[in-house]
This record gives C-alpha cells, sequence and structure tokens, in this order.
C-alpha cells in the first residue's frame, strides 16, 4: 500500500538552528501516527512543513503520489489536508456556528446552500457544540475552542488531518473527552498526525508514534513498542544518568543562583497585620460574563500562594487584574498599603509586581537581551547591567545566545527568558501564570527548580497553574478557583488530603 | 519615439534617485507610527506641509536659511504635534482603531484650511544660494540641491534607525509596536513612547517638508499629495523598516523619472503608482523582504 503522505529529506532551518534535518516520514492509508519529542524537537514545525505554512530549505512533500511542496497552505487545505493549531485561532467576533459555515464554504468541496446547514449542524452536534452555535467564538472557554478548531478542520472534510498539541492545557476528563473524539474521527478522515504532549492521547490514538529529536528522527514503530523503549523515555523524560550528573553540579549551581538572585528581588519586611497584597472582594465582568466573582485573598511578605483552578476557572482573568491589565468591576486590590485598582499596568509594575505571562509574550523582534532589558527599564545602568548578569548566571543558555531573537528559543528557553525579564525589575511580588503549559515535563523540571530557587529567596510569589502537583510542592498556601469563586483554600497538605479539590478540579 | 539617449537617461535615473531619497525623510515617520500606533495618520501630508511654511517664514522674516533652520523646523514640528497626540488622539483612541484614523482625517482638513486662511492660497517656494546651481559629474548634470537634499536625509534616516535599534526609547519603542499590552506589562510606558513616536514623526515630516519644498512649489493643499507619495515609498520598502523607507524612496524616485522619461512629465505620479502596484503583486511585503527588522 503507498503511503498518503510522505515527507522526503525535509530541512528547515532558521537562522542557525534547524528545526527540522533531512527527516523522512511516510503517513500509510488508515493511520493514526503520533508525533512526540521533547521542547524545541521541532514537532511544530513538522506541522507546518506538511501543512504548507512554513517552506521547507530543501525536500519534498508528497501527498497522494502529488508533489504538493510548492502549494500554499490554502491550496493544501482544498486537496485535503486539515490541521488544528496548538493555540486556538477562531475568528473570534464570528459565532461558532459561522466559524464552521465558513470552513465549510471554502473547503473547495462544492457544497448547495440546501446541504450547508444540516452538514454544519451535524459536524456542531459531533463535537458537542450545539448548545453554543449562536455564542461569539471568542468568548468560549479553552476545550470549546479546542473543539471548535476541531470543528473548523472537520468543516473542509479534510483526508488527512494535523493536529497539534490539542490536549495541551486540558485537566484529565477533558482529555478522556477528547481521546473520545479522536477515536471517533477514525471513520471520517483517511489518516491522522497527532502532536503531542500528553502521553495518553498518544497511547490510545496513534497506530504508531515518531519520536524527534533536535529536528531528527530517534525512532518510528507502534506505539507500545516506542513508549516502552528506555532510550525513548530518558529522552522524553531526562535520563537517570543526566540526572546523576546533574546532581553532582547541583549544590555548586544551587549556591550560585541563591547569590544572583539577591540582587534580582525585593523582600519585602512583613509588616504584622497587614498583608503585602489584599484583594478585596473583586469582580470582572466581560461582555455578559463574570469571570471573577467577589475574590478575596492576601498574600503576606515571602509567602508563595498556588492559584489552581480548571481552564474557565478565573486564573488569568485573576493574574492580568494584578496586573492592571484588566480593569475591575468592583472590589480594591491593595499592595504594599497602597492601593492600585485603576493603575495602568507599567505603574503596577513599577510598584513592584512582576508578571510572567501566561503564553510567555516574549518580544519577538527584540533580542534575548534586550527582552531582558526591556522589564528593568526603571533601574540605573549599572544596576540594569548588574542584574542582567545576574540572570545570565541562572540561565546561562540565554547569555549564550543573547544576540539572537527572543522568539529563536525553545519553549523551555522562552519560559526562562519570561522569568528573567519578570526578574529584572527587582519585584516585590511574582505572578507566574500558567508557566508548565505546552512544556516537556524536563522542561517543567528545570522551570520549576528555578522557580523553587526564587521562593527560597523571600520573595512573595503567586503560581497560578493548572499543573496541581507542582504547584502544590512550591507553595505555603493555595487556593482553588472554580467559575471565578474561590472554592477551596488551605496548606497544600491538607488540599491534598481533601477529595473536593478532585472533584472542583474536574468539575 | 526617439531613440534613448544615454546621457539624458542616466541623468534622469541618477536625479530621480537622489530625488526619492530627499522625499524618503518625509515618509520615515509615517512608517514608525503606522507601525507603533496601529494609527493610520491621515494629517502626515499637512505636517509636513506646515513644516515648509515654518522654513518659508523663517527664512522672510529672519533671513535664515532653509537647511540652517532645519533644526527649528524639527522642534516646532515636534512641539506642534506633541499635544496633538496628547490632548485629542490619546483620548479617542479608547473608541477603537476608527476613531484615530477619522480624527487625523478631521484634523487634515482643519489644518488645509487654516493655511489658506492664515498663509493664503498661492504657490510658495524655499530658495538657497544652490536652488539654480548644478552639479556636474562628467557628461551628468545634477542639482546640488538634490544632492544636499540627500545627504541630509540620509543622515535623519540613519539616526532614526540608530535610535530605533540602539536606543532605551527604540527597544520601548520595538515592544510597544509588537505587543502593546505585554508590554505595558512588562513596565515599559506604552502611552509614553506612542506619544514619542507621534511627536518624532512630526519632527521628522516637517523636516521632509522643508526638503520637498526646496525642489518644488507647495501651497497649502499639496498635504494630500505628499501623503499619497509617502504611503507608496513606506508601502515599497516594507512597513516599519526605516532603511527599507529610505530604499524605497530611491526605487520610487527611479520608477517616477523613468515615467517621466519615456512618457512625458505629465505621467510622473502616474508610472510611479502603476510600478507600485506592479511591485507589491510581485512582492508583497516590499523591496525589502524582512519588514520585521524595523
Amino acid at each position: 500500500m503507498t503511503a498518503v503522505l510522505q515527507l522526503e529529506s525535509i530541512t528547515k532551518s532558521y537562522g542557525g538552528v534547524r528545526a527540522l534535518d533531512s527527516l523522512s516520514l511516510e503517513v500509510a492509508p488508515g493511520e493514526v501516527l503520533g508525533v512526540i519529542g521533547p521542547n524545541g524537537a521541532g514537532k511544530s514545525t513538522l506541522i507546518g512543513v506538511i501543512g504548507g505554512a512554513l517552506t521547507p530549505n530543501s525536500g519534498t512533500v508528497t501527498f497522494d503520489g502529488r508533489d504538493i511542496s510548492k502549494l500554499s497552505s490554502a491550496d493544501r487545505a482544498r486537496l485535503g489536508i486539515g490541521r488544528t493549531y496548538q493555540i486556538p485561532r477562531p475568528f473570534t467576533r464570528m459565532t461558532v456556528a459561522d466559524n464552521v459555515r465558513l470552513a465549510a464554504t471554502n473547503s473547495g468541496h462544492h457544497i448547495s446552500q440546501r446541504e450547508l446547514e444540516p452538514f454544519v449542524a451535524g459536524i456542531l452536534e459531533r463535537l458537542g457544540l450545539t448548545p453554543f452555535a449562536e455564542e461569539v467564538a471568542g468568548k468560549l472557554p479553552l476545550l470549546r475552542r479546542k473543539r471548535l478548531e476541531l470543528a473548523r478542520a472537520l468543516a473542509l472534510k479534510p483526508r488527512v488531518l494535523l493536529l497539534d498539541e490539542i490536549g495541551a492545557g486540558l485537566v484529565r476528563s477533558e482529555t478522556e473527552e477528547l481521546i473520545a473524539i479522536i477515536q471517533s474521527l477514525r471513520t471520517e478522515v483517511e489518516s491522522m498526525v497527532l502532536i503531542e504532549h500528553v502521553m495518553d492521547v498518544i497511547s490510545q490514538c496513534c497506530d504508531r508514534t515518531a519520536v524527534l529529536d533536535f529536528g531528527k528522527m530517534v525512532t518510528i514503530d507502534e506505539t507500545p513498542k516506542v513508549l516502552a523503549d528506555p532510550v525513548v523515555a530518558s529522552l522524553y523524560l531526562g535520563s537517570v544518568a543526566e540526572s546523576a550528573d546533574a546532581v553532582v553540579v547541583d549544590e555548586d549551581k544551587r549556591a550560585g543562583i541563591r547569590a544572583s538572585l539577591t540582587s534580582l528581588v525585593s523582600v519585602a519586611t512583613s509588616v504584622p497585620g497587614t498583608p503585602l497584597l489584599a484583594v478585596d472582594d473583586i469582580w470582572v465582568r466581560y461582555g455578559g460574563l463574570n469571570a471573577l466573582k467577589g475574590v478575596s485573598l492576601s498574600v503576606n511578605a515571602g509567602e508563595c500562594i498556588a492559584l489552581l483552578g480548571a481552564n474557565g476557572a478565573g486564573k488569568t482573568t485573576m493574574a492580568r487584574s494584578l496586573a492592571g491589565a484588566v480593569p475591575l468591576t468592583s472590589g480594591t486590590i491593595s499592595f504594599a498599603g497602597k492601593s492600585i485598582a485603576g493603575l495602568r499596568p507599567d505603574e503596577v509594575t513599577a510598584l513592584g509586581i512582576a508578571q510572567c505571562m501566561e503564553g510567555r509574550k516574549i518580544f519577538g523582534t527584540l533580542s534575548i537581551e534586550e527582552n531582558l532589558i526591556a522589564g528593568g527599564l526603571d533601574a540605573r545602568k549599572h544596576v540594569k547591567a548588574e542584574r542582567l548578569e545576574a540572570v545570565y548566571s541562572i540561565f546561562p543558555i540565554l547569555k549564550q545566545r543573547r544576540k539572537n531573537s527572543g522568539t529563536a528559543l525553545s519553549g523551555g528557553q522562552q519560559q526562562m527568558l519570561a522569568i528573567g525579564r519578570a526578574l529584572m525589575s527587582a519585584p516585590t511580588l511574582l505572578v507566574f501564570d500558567e508557566i508548565s503549559l505546552g512544556l516537556s515535563p524536563i522542561a517543567v523540571d528545570e522551570v520549576y527548580e528555578a522557580l523553587g530557587a526564587i521562593r527560597d529567596s523571600g520573595v512573595a510569589m503567586i503560581v497560578v497553574e493548572q499543573s496541581v502537583d507542582r504547584a502544590l510542592g512550591l507553595a505555603d498556601r493555595a487556593m482553588v478557583l472554580g467559575q471565578g469563586e474561590i472554592t477551596l483554600e488551605g496548606k497544600p497538605a491538607e488540599l491534598l488530603a481533601d477529595a473536593r479539590l478532585l472533584s472542583s478540579y474536574l468539575g | 519615439m526617439n531613440s534613448i539617449d544615454p546621457v539624458g537617461l542616466a541623468n534622469t535615473v541618477l536625479g530621480g534617485a537622489l530625488l526619492g531619497g530627499l522625499i524618503a525623510l518625509s515618509a520615515v515617520g509615517l512608517s514608525l507610527v503606522l507601525g507603533v500606533m496601529k494609527l493610520v495618520n491621515l494629517m502626515h501630508g499637512q505636517i509636513v506641509v506646515l513644516g515648509a511654511y515654518a522654513a518659508f517664514y523663517l527664512a522672510a522674516f529672519w533671513g535664515i536659511s532653509p537647511l540652517l533652520a532645519l533644526p527649528i523646523v524639527f522642534v516646532l514640528g515636534f512641539a506642534f504635534t506633541a499635544p496633538v497626540q496628547h490632548f485629542i488622539l490619546a483620548p479617542v483612541a479608547k473608541h477603537g482603531e476608527e476613531a484615530g484614523l477619522l480624527t487625523t482625517f478631521a484634523l487634515a482638513i482643519i489644518l488645509e484650511n487654516l493655511f489658506i486662511r492664515f498663509f493664503s492660497g498661492d504657490s510658495r517656494s524655499l530658495d538657497t544660494a544652490f536652488s539654480r546651481e548644478t552639479l556636474a559629474i562628467g557628461p551628468i548634470n545634477l542639482p546640488t540641491i538634490y544632492l544636499i537634499g540627500f545627504a541630509i536625509s540620509l543622515t535623519v534616516c540613519l539616526a532614526v534607525w540608530m535610535l530605533v535599534t540602539r536606543t532605551s526609547f527604540g527597544r520601548s519603542l520595538r515592544a510597544s509596536s509588537e505587543d502593546p499590552i505585554s508590554a505595558a506589562i512588562v513596565g515599559i510606558h506604552v502611552s509614553r513612547v506612542r506619544w514619542g513616536t507621534f511627536a518624532l514623526n512630526g519632527g521628522l515630516a516637517s523636516m521632509g517638508g522643508v526638503l520637498i519644498a526646496l525642489c518644488f512649489s507647495f501651497t497649502p493643499s499639496s498635504g494630500s499629495e505628499y501623503l499619497l507619495t509617502a504611503f507608496a515609498i513606506i508601502v515599497l520598502g516594507g512597513l516599519g523598516n526605516i532603511m527599507g523607507t529610505f530604499v524605497g524612496g530611491i526605487a520610487l524616485g527611479v520608477i517616477q523619472s523613468l515615467g517621466a522619461y519615456f512618457f512625458g512629465d505629465g505621467y510622473r505620479t502616474f508610472v510611479g503608482l502603476v510600478m507600485l502596484i506592479i511591485l507589491l503583486a510581485i512582492a508583497p511585503n516590499g523591496i525589502l523582504k524582512r519588514r520585521r527588522s524595523l
């Protein structure tokens, strides 16, 4: 049987970095192929090359025996290659149904006006979107956005479907739903290519799995064999040998990081009876939706708070309102005794609250070093230089590549850059918003190690996370947000023992 | 059509290149404002005209030569546009992207009528000692003022490029242009950056107006033509690319002068804009590809 999709010695470089290095790959008819690998392995680049969003430097892409290397992504979509994006990109001002209609009428398959409505309704039904058909896509929470993303891809009647990290950012019950949807699609499309960090999706959906690292194929085989392969486990999860090495340098490294951090954080002196940050009964309303419904919380000097909750619970709205980027409908926020409600984001940052934003928000037009400097604009020149060196000593990779564009880094490295940038203002309170999102387990380890050191420096922190274990391992106190309200609060150990944690988290 | 005279053609192309580089100065700020503020500044042409009038009256009343007046004109242009941003454009920016566009359109009409009211509708031009001189390079004769204007424009464009790529203001400008909300959260004073960009544009466009008025006469209603030319230049050079704008100016100058050479002077603008459309069909991001370098 001939392959539906064939990639032959594809090479794609960005600057000096080879994201894909003469990679060859075949997808057979009826096959679901998984692609895994650490961050920066070239997985998203691979999808981009197949879908036509990226032009490889060399190599060919063949679809159904036809060379499609020169075709635009729109032409490929019409030929039958559908894709979803890692971060869903619906037309946010259109309704859910209109998003699907738009895809259906531009698919290259003729569809009459009479057939259109039942077709669209059918797709919405399949993906459980019927109740939300007339809602504006921009207001959907993440799982529904992902479903809409799938609906739009299906409306093109694709023969091959490319799914880019569709499981990212979902909680377990949502992941299970997603797996069921993907499995049900097997009858509808000929083949699928799945890029995933979520192993459950890979093990339950994929016939074969390819493992990439540094743009090269490490192995490709039947999924159970690949997942049992110790080479793959060590590559993906960080090998035992490597961590043994890491332990040897660890103590020196930690001492170095501790020393560097002293110039990067401002430790507030605790005033008995007055918390560093006091949030009192804040409400945030977008359009008709209450994102936060009377949240109150306080953070004392030197304290590390974990803010947990499922998608759409209001965690990021909370982080953004602390940054001054979201106007409060009512309520007050005071920081170090001053009210900060109504201040501009840059004024809030100047007072000492630094943000490590969701999605990292690295400036691609700025070099790595410039990104860092942008985080500490108000400091004097020699202070800035000192802080820059301190960040570099914590994250040496940033120094090595300081002249490169901020976005030329892998996901984990970009996250380090975002942390470094937040530290550049020597903040009194740091807010980390979903820093493990989309990172491989080993990159999450690295990032959380840095977070641990930052906590030990005595600065106050709020860690907004979906990943419960990580955040609870770090925090002194934790609270769980659900539907815009704090539903649970306590010491990490108490929360872990509390059955309500799981139920409030999984809905 | 007669057979082509190589010396005449070389003269035309070189003259066009110099003139285009000179005009580029009037366009460079427009590109910054578009990139940073996402504002299509429809009063840009009137600011260019304002610069020309400023130099005209500085010469008429105090006898200051237009070239020496350039720094003064820059300061005047900066000082005039800074409050426009602070008191008019920043407050309306809350009401969406269209608000700024329409406001600058209204301001353009108001300014044009104020020019007629106070400066009369007469056609004016700027004179210097070099205005009627030419410089001979072998068989080629070029107006001295083109060479001087080209050199000034190149110097200022380089200075702006340095400002954007090497300074703290430039860093903040690039970050604000890419993602204003994240920039503010990182601690960048975005409204101050916008203010600075708009006023910088005011100063640059006014100086550009002086250079243009040294070569051509102008009237209170020349603004719309200047705006169109400036747009053509920044599109050719790639939006937000400063040295690209300069090269775009040269390209447009060459194209227009060739049009004038082959079809007659009346076709200068026509040929220029037709060529622009053709070029954009081939290279939609401008002739210099890297549009993100700013």
